[in-house]
C-alpha cells in the first residue's frame, strides 16, 4: 500500500484519537475542561491547516496569517471564557 | 513534472497550495468564523445556564460521528492530491471516497436537524438553538460547496482514473475541502464540547 501516506495517516490518527478524548473532557465538568476542550480544538485545527492544507511547507506569509489566526482565536476564547466568564 | 507536483518535503517547501487569490478567501473565511465563534462564546458565558440547558440536548455522539467522516474525507482528498502528483490512476477513486464521506456528512445532518426540529427546537426557539442552526447551517453550505467542487473533480479524471486537469486546482479545491474539516472541528469543539460554569 504504497500509495498510503504514513505522515498524513499518522496525524489522521492523531485528529481521531484527540476528537475522541476532548468528547470525553467535556464529562469531567470541571474549570478546566473548558481550557481542555478550546485548546485541544485549536490543535486539531492547526493539524488540519498545516499537515493536510500544507501550510507548513507554504510561504512565511501563510504560516504567519494562520498561527496569527489560531494565537487570537485561542486568546480571544480563552479571555472571554476566563475573563469575561469569570 | 513541476516542484508541486512530486509531493516530497523539498519540492514542496515555499509551495503556495492551489491559485494564491484562493488564500484571501480562505482567510476571509477564517476571520469571519472566528468573529462568528468569539460572539458564540460571549453568549455561553452570559447566558450559562439557559444556554447550557439547550445544549445538553445535542447529540455529541452525531458530532463526533460527523467529525470523524469528515477529518477522514480529508485523508481521502489529501491522498487524491498525492495520487495526481503521481499521475496515479487512483486519483478518482480517491476523489469519490471523499465524496461519499462528505455526502454521509450531510446525511447525519439531516437526521440531526431533524430531530431537534422534531423536538420543538428550531431557529427562533432559543439563544443556543439560533447560533446552532446558523452556524452549522452557514458550515453546511461550505459542505454543500465543497460536494459540488469534489463531483466535478471527478468528472476531471481520464478513464483510467488519473487527473487531467491543472494541478492548481485539484489542490486549492483540496484545501476549500479542508477548511470546511477546520471549521466544524471548531464548531464540534465549541457547539457540542464546551460547557461553561454550572451548566457544566
Amino acid at each position: 500500500m504504497t500509495w498510503i501516506s504514513k505522515r498524513l495517516t499518522v496525524f489522521w490518527l492523531v485528529l481521531v484519537a484527540v476528537s475522541v478524548l476532548s468528547f470525553e473532557s467535556s464529562l469531567f465538568g470541571s474549570k478546566a475542561a473548558g481550557a481542555i476542550v478550546i485548546v485541544i480544538g485549536l490543535l486539531k485545527a492547526w493539524i488540519v491547516g498545516s499537515e493536510f492544507m500544507e501550510i507548513r511547507c507554504a510561504p512565511l506569509v501563510l504560516r504567519a496569517l494562520f498561527g496569527a489566526w489560531l494565537v487570537v482565536l485561542g486568546a480571544a476564547l480563552l479571555g472571554v471564557f476566563y475573563i469575561l466568564g469569570g | 513534472m513541476n516542484p508541486a507536483t512530486d509531493g516530497n518535503e523539498t519540492a514542496l517547501r515555499g509551495h503556495i497550495p492551489g491559485e494564491p487569490g484562493l488564500w484571501v478567501l480562505i482567510f476571509g473565511d477564517l476571520l469571519v468564523f472566528g468573529v462568528l465563534f468569539v460572539t458564540y462564546a460571549v453568549s455561553l458565558v452570559g447566558d450559562p445556564d439557559a444556554m447550557g440547558l439547550s445544549q445538553q440536548k445535542l447529540s455529541r455522539g452525531l458530532g463526533l460521528a460527523n467529525t470523524i467522516l469528515l477529518l477522514t474525507s480529508s485523508w481521502f482528498i489529501a491522498h487524491a492530491v498525492n495520487a495526481a502528483r503521481r499521475g496515479s490512476p487512483r486519483a478518482r477513486r480517491l476523489i469519490l471516497a471523499a465524496l461519499a464521506l462528505g455526502t454521509a456528512f450531510v446525511g447525519v445532518k439531516v437526521v440531526e436537524w431533524g430531530g431537534h426540529i422534531g423536538h420543538g427546537d428550531t431557529l427562533n426557539s432559543s439563544s443556543f438553538f439560533t447560533f446552532y442552526f446558523m452556524y452549522t447551517g452557514i458550515h453546511l453550505l461550505h459542505v454543500l460547496i465543497g460536494l459540488g467542487v469534489l463531483t466535478w473533480l471527478a468528472r476531471q479524471c481520464d478513464s483510467s482514473g488519473a487527473w487531467t486537469g491543472p494541478f492548481a486546482v485539484l489542490e486549492g479545491s483540496a484545501v476549500f475541502w479542508h477548511l470546511v474539516d477546520l471549521l466544524w472541528v471548531m464548531l464540534f469543539a465549541l457547539l457540542y464540547l464546551l460547557r461553561h460554569g454550572a451548566a457544566a
